[in-house]
């Protein structure tokens, strides 16, 4: 049997529906005057207005936020599918030269493109401070991977000794990426 | 000759690792082949030399401190860096990289 749950929002809603429905069934309790004072409709009119005024700002503002995060997320898009594809072939130790550049290219430019809108739009402090920490990280690891020699294969031959700390890295940089994406969506 | 290198037309869009037994366009051969000429060209001549690295698939490690490592030692870090422009557009964050492997080389000297 489904359980049910009953919230104090449910219960509060329910006490003004009773109350607004046992006002409302008698309306003798409402008065109508048949005049109209200049300052009513003023007001009325004023307050019309600012209604209109504030709603407008509002729309305009949210969807001018939303176009700027939705911008960040899309330099960031790409890197994250690239570091989701890549990431079982580093750990096989098998990843092409090609393959690693195009990665770190692709996370460098992502993360500094990010870091510079999130300067140029306001309040977004904490975006640009975890977009550079990010791009610090993936040069780091960069220097780490391709710092080394390849194989016939063009395979890069990453010391068995560094390869752990290398899974490690690249593990907490696709992580991070996505922790950037939830920072952009919610600041 | 001009003072000007653009790698991914005048040597490759795919550049390598470090060494030339590590396959096609390295680090050495980039160095010995275009880097070093031009570098003493754009010495002789008393204009700087202008490195663009835009347009190529990205940079190995490697690549760019075996062939700027290898200038720095051979020239000396003060003077390459003075006789160097380096445009880096679409990864800024190289030109640091490239400085530090210049005078890595003479720190390490």
């Amino acid at each position: 049997m489904p359980k049910i749950i009953i919230k104090w929002r449910d219960i509060l809603l329910l006490c003004i529906g009773f109350i607004l429905g046992t006002i409302s069934s008698n309306w003798s309790y409402f008065t109508f005057s048949k005049e109209i004072s200049i300052s009513d409709i003023f007001t009325a009119v004023l307050g019309g207005y600012l209604g209109l005024y504030i709603a407008g700002k509002l729309t305009s503002q949210t969807s001018s936020e939303r176009l700027e995060k939705d911008l960040m997320i899309q330099e960031l898009t790409p890197l994250s599918i690239s570091l989701s594809r890549l990431y079982p072939i580093f750990e096989a130790n098998a990843v092409s030269m090609t393959d690693a550049i195009q990665l770190f290219k692709l996370a460098g430019q992502a993360f500094s493109h990010v870091s510079t809108l999130a300067t140029m739009c306001d309040g977004k402090q904490k975006v640009t401070n975890l977009a550079d920490s990010l791009l610090t990280e993936s040069r780091t690891l960069n220097n780490m991977v391709t710092n080394n020699n390849i194989n016939a294969n063009a395979v890069i031959q990453i010391p068995l000794n560094q390869l752990p700390l290398v899974k490690t890295k690249l593990k907490n940089l696709r992580e991070n990426t996505i922790r950037l994406i939830i920072a952009i969506n919610r600041n | 000759m001009e003072n000007f290198i653009k790698v991914a037309t005048d040597f490759s869009m795919y550049p390598g690792a470090r060494y030339k037994t590590d396959g096609k366009f390295s680090g050495e051969e980039f160095f010995e082949k275009i880097l070093v000429v031009k570098f003493e060209y754009a010495l002789t001549s008393g204009e700087k030399l202008t490195i663009d690295l835009d347009g190529t698939c990205g940079y190995a490690t490697s690549f760019l401190s075996e062939a700027f490592y290898k200038l720095g030692l051979k020239f000396g870090a003060a003077k390459v860096w003075d006789n160097l422009i380096i445009i880096s557009l679409e990864e800024p964050y190289l030109i640091d990289e490239i400085k530090e492997y210049i005078f890595d080389a003479e720190n390490n000297n």
